[in-house]
């Protein structure tokens, strides 16, 4: 499924990602771990194609396409999903029609036939009852005045409409409290199937109860620096990063 | 015979003047000539150069003879009075309330436009003065649709609202060729009467309009000011209000939306002149390629108008490195229990807004488009009249199409 081999980011001329290589296959879901500034979030962004981030050398394939030739949105057509560290507030843009807008960009590019308004806000609201977003919420400018915790929810909403094939999780877990981090495991395990795969990027291991992952990766100094199965992130709750800080 | 006429005239200053002595010298053309045409070494003209962009004569436009294109907005219910090159007409009879009447030109110009030298001009030249008087509340708005074709023209309007009137103007202003389309409207607004006025201006790259608009207002009379401005070869909409009595308030929003080489310029001037008055203002531009967005808005507080509540705000989008943007907020006051307060804000287009709305599956046309809307929306929200600000919406639509 996602495929990321000896990958270099550089921002600003400063290589943060220094041969990153990842395999996850379909079905599975991969945990990325690591402290602050070793790359997570410069892992999550260029894959997902902002421009400052400059990929200097490597790939990254989903499907066995080459996702770093296409723009973001056409990324997002493919079926990769980045759910944000720090969703924004956008003043003036109406939430759901900004929803609905990008859901039938992504159908359109796929070839498929748009939602219409009806289809759309049964499927809104439902999935709004899932997140725990009130009509009230959805209503509003997006994101605007909303909480920490409210804004994951607001991108766990997208993620339960979009369906994405791939999905990216940049520390989705951080600002939330213990009912919010189960209903992210909610999602993420009702959405957890054959043809998809997921990445979760976090600092603990307590959304990590929520959703066993497969596989989890220790990311150091721009590069993953050990691999193992759910019991790594228990191992590193208990010793902490500085083992691989001074190693990278 | 005034001698201080434009020690080095320009061809078209030349032509104004060779004009005027052929029509009789008037107190209001020495008015104008005392300054000429208005000039970036000015300081309330730095970034609009009226003597700058016309410098080649421009033969006065013949009257009548441009080809109307429909109106935009023919979907509202609007009593038209076409102003074509300066010469106003209408057919039918107006709402009810509303007297509409062309009178020989040369009343004196109302004090508040008196210094003003376009406004001189556009009274020494206009052929005629359409009064518009009005007279309770008339629902039906009153569209003054002018259009400017190739040359020189002039006009001048007076309006009166009595005690307790209100109307809305719809004002469009539009264009085709190389002119110079000079406007001056003078209004008084009576105690407890309200004016609202919408305007949509949309120029040709080679079009020179300038507006003057002088209102006073009574006592608890409210004026509402809403523009979208798509500018043209040099564009200015001055609006100049004095509120003489107590409790009279102003509401502006307006928005410029600027492509190419175009260059539009709001300017107001406000003076709080009673107590309790209250002036709300907020002036939004985008502006891409090499288009130039002047905004500049002065709050007066004359001794004595206390407890005056004004507040204003000017924000410019600059879509392009070469696009710029001139603000100039100023507040004079001479009251010590009053609340002002200014700010303006120049910006480039939101970096992560657009990469998140892009993750999500918007292309970066769409994306653009939505954020430069969520950008400028507040202008035409809370309209009084929804199909108004309809028009108004659709325009900036058509615009972000291409221009986002």
């Amino acid at each position: 499924m996602l495929k990321i081999k000896n990958l270099h980011v550089a921002i600003d001329g400063a290589e943060i990602l220094r041969g990153l290589s990842l395999d996850i296959p379909a079905g599975e879901v991969h945990a990325v771990m690591g402290p602050n500034g070793s790359g997570k979030s410069t892992l999550s962004h260029a894959i997902a194609g902002r421009d400052a981030y400059e990929v200097t050398a490597g790939s990254a394939k989903l499907d066995g396409e080459n996702l770093l030739a296409l723009d973001p949105n056409e990324r997002a057509a493919k079926g990769l999903f980045l759910s944000f560290q720090h969703p924004m507030e956008i003043p003036g843009v109406a939430t759901m029609n900004f929803i609905r807008t990008a859901l039938n960009a992504q159908r359109r590019a796929r070839g498929q036939e748009e939602m219409s308004s009806a289809d759309f806000l049964r499927l809104i609201r439902d999935k709004a009852r899932l997140v725990g977003l009130s009509d009230e919420k959805l209503k509003r400018p997006f994101n605007v005045g909303f909480s920490g915790g409210e804004k994951k929810r607001m991108e766990m909403l997208q993620m339960a409409i979009f369906e994405p094939r791939f999905a990216i999780m940049d520390e989705t877990d951080s600002g939330l409290d213990i009912d919010a981090l189960k209903m992210v495991g909610d999602v993420v395990n009702a959405l957890r199937g054959p043809g998809r795969g997921f990445l979760v990027i976090t600092h603990y291991q307590r959304l990590l109860e929520h959703i066993r992952p497969d596989r989890v990766h220790v990311l150091a100094g721009g590069r993953i620096v050990k691999s193992g199965g759910p019991e790594l992130a228990e191992e590193l709750e208990r010793s902490g990063y500085d083992q691989y800080t001074e190693a990278a | 015979m005034s001698q201080t006429l434009l020690i080095n005239p320009t061809a078209m200053e030349a032509g104004l003047l060779a004009s005027a002595e052929a029509r009789g010298r008037s107190p209001a053309f020495d008015a104008f000539a005392k300054i000429g045409l208005p000039h970036r070494r000015l300081e309330a003209w730095k970034w609009t150069d009226v003597r700058g962009a016309m410098r080649a004569a421009l033969p006065e436009a013949a009257s009548g003879a441009e080809v109307i294109a429909p109106s935009s907005f023919s979907a509202v219910d609007a009593f038209e009075i076409t102003v074509m090159n300066g010469a106003a007409e209408w057919s039918g009879a107006p709402p009810q309330g509303v007297a509409v009447e062309l009178a020989k030109s040369g009343e004196a110009l109302s004090p508040l436009a008196a210094d003003h030298p376009l406004g001189s001009l556009a009274a020494a030249f206009a052929n005629n003065t359409l009064n518009i008087s009005i007279t309770g509340g008339v629902a039906r708005p009153i569209h003054l649709r002018r259009i400017a074709g190739a040359g020189a023209s002039y006009s001048r309007v007076r309006i009166k609202l009595a005690d307790g009137a209100s109307a809305t103007l719809i004002e469009s202003f539009d264009g085709a060729g190389a002119y110079f389309a000079n406007s001056l409207t003078e209004a008084a607004i009576g105690a407890n009467a309200k004016l609202t006025r919408d305007i949509l201006q949309d120029g040709s790259d080679d079009g020179v309009e300038t507006a003057l608009f002088a209102a006073s207002l009574g006592a608890g009379a409210a004026f509402h000011q809403t523009a979208l401005l798509l500018g043209g070869k040099l564009i200015r909409m001055e609006t100049r209000l004095a509120l003489e009595g107590a409790g009279a308030s102003a509401d502006f929003k307006s928005a410029s939306i600027l492509s190419g080489a175009r260059h539009a310029d709001l300017t107001t001037h406000i003076a709080h002149q009673s107590t309790g008055c209250a002036t709300r203002q907020i002036h939004k531009s985008a502006l891409r390629d090499r288009a130039r967005g002047v905004f500049q808005g002065k709050f007066l507080v004359a001794r004595g108008a206390q407890k005056t509540d004004a507040e204003m705000q000017a924000k410019a989008l600059l879509l392009s490195d070469t696009a710029e943007a001139n603000h100039k907020p100023e507040l004079e006051i001479y009251a010590d229990d009053v609340q002002c307060a200014h700010g303006s804000t120049a910006g480039a287009i939101d970096e992560e807004a657009l990469f998140y709305m892009r993750q999500r599956g918007l292309d970066e046309h769409q994306a653009r488009a939505l954020l430069i809307e969520a950008f400028l929306a507040d202008v035409f929200d809370g309209a009084e009249r929804i199909n108004i600000a309809e028009v108004m919406r659709q325009r900036m639509h058509a615009w972000l199409e291409k221009a986002a």
